[in-house]
């Protein structure tokens, strides 16, 4: 009962991490440059990603402890990846949007 | 010195720890437990002693209550934060006008130890339209999708919110 109970509470939490896939996705195709575009798919994939595991571990209780690790994983790498990511465009010379309004990083350099 | 060489042993443990979580599972037998735990004592010696010197920490030091208690707050702060950043993030993509004004602010911050650096970056980025770029001596680099202050002062406190004050209280 409490098993069947747990299982499609799991399918809730993999249908919401699906949900959190296309909505980074459209944001994806959407943005107009890189940083927005990482923006946009960063955050989705990462609360996409805890919620899949989340929600696998709920339908599948004896690897719960795996996936717990595996996301801990995910949130402390990600961002430090999309951090990497955006600072090496931004050194490699890839423009801002041009209606972005302030480049703080950019008087860094003049200085 | 002293606090590098006391960090060593809690390295090993936790990294062990780890690997015990990964190769556990209900009903494994006591004979490939074994052997699991020999293999995963192993690696981890190894992982230590390859890698310990770019680790730094005060240990133990950090399990005191106090702390801990701080990290708990933290890590509520954050999952709560996260949902509102993938809700506010889905609110912009689906307008259909993109209702964005980027651009890329500095914030100070007063935080000195390089973790600590580490996890604020890190919540900053996963927490409402900001990813940290780059640190330097004065403070983080972090593009914004919607500016609503270029200030340094203000838009830290709109950034930062409230990790910044729990990040001490785990750190210092």
């Amino acid at each position: 009962m409490i098993e069947d109970i747990l299982h499609y509470i799991g399918m809730a939490f993999v249908f919401v991490g699906s949900l959190f896939f296309l909505l980074g996705t459209i944001g994806l195709i959407r943005m107009p440059d890189l940083y927005n575009r990482m923006q946009a798919s960063t955050k989705t994939t990462t609360l996409g990603v805890l919620s899949f595991l989340v929600g696998v571990g709920l339908m599948e209780l004896q690897w719960m402890i795996k996936l717990l690790i595996i996301a801990l994983f995910v949130v402390l790498t990600a961002p430090v990846g999309a951090s990497a990511l955006a600072r090496a465009s931004y050194n490699a010379g890839i423009k801002l949007w041009e209606k972005s309004v302030v480049d703080k990083y950019k008087e860094r350099e003049e200085k | 010195m002293s606090s590098e060489t006391k960090s060593i042993p809690y390295l090993a443990v936790v990294l062990l720890l780890i690997w015990l979580g990964f190769v556990y599972q209900p009903g494994i037998s006591m004979q490939s437990f074994i052997q699991e735990l020999f293999v995963g004592i192993i690696v981890a010696v190894a992982v230590t002693i390859l890698t310990h010197r770019h680790f730094e920490g005060l240990g133990v030091a950090y399990f005191h209550p106090r702390r801990v208690a701080y990290f708990i707050a933290f890590f509520f702060v954050f999952l709560w934060e996260m949902v509102k950043a993938n809700l506010n993030m889905a609110r912009i993509v689906l307008s259909p006008e993109l209702p964005i004004k980027p651009g890329i602010v500095k914030v100070s911050t007063s935080l000195k130890q390089p973790a600590a650096k580490l996890f604020l970056g890190n919540a900053i980025t996963l927490t409402p339209g900001t990813l940290t770029i780059d640190y330097d001596d004065g403070g983080a680099y972090i593009h914004w999708v919607e500016v609503k202050d270029e200030d340094m002062g203000r838009a830290g406190e709109i950034i930062k919110g409230r990790f910044e004050r729990l990040l001490r209280g785990v750190f210092s």
